[in-house]
């Protein structure tokens, strides 16, 4: 396990790798808001579910992370397969939030994969560092109630299981026309908070699992340093030139992955350069696409371990669920980041190269 | 009462230059004012020979031009008030000199103005035309002066049916060029990936770019963070 510390050191530098997690865990502003008016969620709801009635604590999920004061300890455990390779990470976090946009996650023990002491704390430092992302993007979460109503379907199978002492409804959420993936999501009908959610793939196989081991719902803060949104991201119209913003005009993809919308368009800057970074959704899972241009002169390296591999050369990761295509057209880096499948995510990229 | 040099001297313009017995005041102040008193003397030679003018009839189209210009809504008359209400200036000095030094019977109108007012008196239907006709509402023509148009004018104009029908071919040809172009765009986002890109299936994370390794690391709870990519 030294080499878990060794490899970090060897990618980046402390500093830089927390500067660019921060940066992801910076928020996607608009998220859970769809991108066009609809109607009120819940005259909807009834759509969504297969067969039966919708529960009725269906339009509290997407606020309650934000809007409930809560604490607890919660447990993550993610079975990943990186490229061919199994992989496990489970670990324990403390949350909290004060029902009022502030929030704060602060790690707790690594059980697995075991690492030393200066790992861990190495480890900890990561994840405290984009805890704001975990907070958002990680789990499970209806972010746009009417995008959901359409792409995906809800099954209430009627069972009350107690997690942390909470009784939560179990409901089944499948994307509509299948996907890799489908979610069990154990609600708190009282307070729309998700206190258990597992990921599953086709064959039923657990992919991940967030749940709380400790909960409440008058949570002491003393001594805990809530935050709400600790980096401002630049908001960006990507319809319109954004050369002053972020120096470049962002390439906005017009096909999509099926049922997806955009959520945002922001700037950021990762203290090499400015990036573009617009997040679509389509109600609970996200696609990023991300662009950065490069100044004339840079790029073109063709080296087997360069990132960029030279003009219009993709690279296609594959880490779980998620499907990573990285690619440099011109002085234009581009990345598109997401739980679809790899053609829909070429052809977003080609759309935009395009 | 006493006058002031303004106030004699438009009671002098009034008087033409030369005061009447009873404008006690004005008599006064000319008799202590030298200014005005030459102001008095150039109005009354002015006024003198102008008058000394020979008189010319005033063209009998006159009367109809006036008659038109009334009922385009008096604006003569309003000009003519505003202009009144306007306050008297003294004329300069030196313009009155220069006026006395002109041959009065010299003075004419240039001859381009004399040959407008010639066209105008001759044809005044014309003129009148010219000055109202492109103010008045445009109206659509009546449907009946239409149809005689389409029956007794020359086949290009009267073919609207050809003409609707060449309209829509065009309108087709447009849609059908415009569907080509937007099926080759979508052409070239579906191809495959072979057509337009070089495609690289890696088998580690060392090439990931540090932003895409950042992103997801936060996605995926940190697994990418724990060297999961030794394993492979």
């Amino acid at each position: 396990m030294k080499d878990l510390l060794d490899t970090a050191l060897d990618r980046c530098r402390i500093a830089r790798c927390i500067g660019l997690l921060a940066l992801c865990a910076a928020p996607l502003g608009g998220c859970g808001s769809s991108v066009d008016a609809g109607p009120s969620p819940g005259s909807n709801a009834q759509n969504a579910t297969a067969g039966s009635p919708p529960p009725p604590f269906l339009d509290n999920i997407p606020d309650a992370p934000t809007r409930v004061a809560y604490g607890g300890q919660r447990h993550v455990l993610v079975h990943y397969t990186v490229a061919g390779a199994p992989s496990t990470l489970e670990y324990d976090e403390n949350v909290w939030s004060d029902g009022h946009g502030n929030f704060t996650i602060v790690p707790g023990q690594v059980t697995s994969p075991p690492m030393t002491t200066e790992q861990a704390q190495f480890f900890a430092i990561l994840q405290e560092s984009r805890d704001g992302f975990f907070y958002r993007h990680r789990d499970f979460r209806i972010r746009d109630l009417r995008l959901f109503l359409q792409n995906w379907s809800v099954s209430d199978t009627g069972q009350q299981e107690t997690v942390a002492g909470r009784v939560g409804s179990v409901l089944e959420f499948r994307r509509i026309g299948g996907a890799a993936t489908w979610y069990r999501a154990w609600i708190d009908p009282q307070t729309g908070l998700v206190l258990r959610a597992e990921e599953r793939d086709a064959g039923g196989q657990l992919v991940s699992r967030v749940e709380f081991s400790t909960f409440t719902l008058t949570p002491d803060f003393t001594g805990v340093a809530l935050h709400g949104d600790r980096f401002a991201p630049t908001p960006l119209d990507s319809l319109t030139d954004t050369t002053a913003k972020i120096g470049f005009q962002v390439r906005v993809p017009s096909i999509l992955p099926k049922g997806y919308r955009l959520e945002s368009a922001e700037g950021l800057n990762d203290g090499t350069g400015n990036w573009a970074r617009l997040a679509y959704g389509d109600g609970v899972e996200q696609v990023f696409f991300l662009e950065t241009h490069l100044p004339p002169g840079q790029g073109g390296g063709t080296t087997p371990t360069d990132v960029d591999i030279g003009p219009k050369s993709v690279r296609i990761f594959r880490v779980g669920p998620w499907t990573v295509l990285q690619g440099r057209f011109n002085q234009d880096r581009v990345i598109v980041l997401g739980k679809v499948d790899e053609t829909s995510l070429l052809r977003m990229l080609k759309s935009a190269i395009h | 009462m006493t006058l002031s040099c303004l106030e004699s001297r438009e009671r002098l313009l009034d008087r033409r230059g030369v005061a009447r017995p009873e404008d006690l005041d004005l008599l006064a102040h000319l008799d202590v004012c030298g200014e005005c008193a030459g102001f008095a003397r150039r109005t009354a030679a002015v006024s003198e020979s102008l008058s000394g003018l020979p008189r010319r009839p005033a063209p009998q189209e006159l009367d109809g031009l006036v008659v038109a210009a009334l009922q385009a809504g008096h604006r003569q008359d309003r000009a003519v008030g505003g202009l009144r209400g306007l306050s008297r200036l003294p004329v300069p000095a030196e313009l009155a000199g220069r006026a006395l030094d002109v041959q009065p019977r010299d003075a004419r109108a240039p001859a381009v103005l004399d040959r407008l007012v010639d066209e105008d008196l001759r044809d005044q239907t014309a003129a009148m035309a010219r000055r109202f006709a492109g103010r008045l509402e445009r109206r659509p023509a009546p449907r009946v002066l239409r149809d005689r148009l389409e029956h007794f004018a020359p086949a290009p104009l009267r073919s609207t049916r050809i003409r609707r029908i060449l309209l829509a071919a065009a309108g087709v040809t447009l849609l059908l060029a415009a569907g080509g172009v937007w099926l080759l765009v979508r052409g070239a986002g579906q191809g495959g990936p072979d057509r337009d890109f070089e495609v690289r299936y890696e088998s580690s994370l060392d090439a990931l770019d540090p932003m895409a390794r950042s992103l997801l690391a936060g996605l995926s709870g940190g697994l990418v963070d724990t060297g999961a990519k030794r394993r492979l």
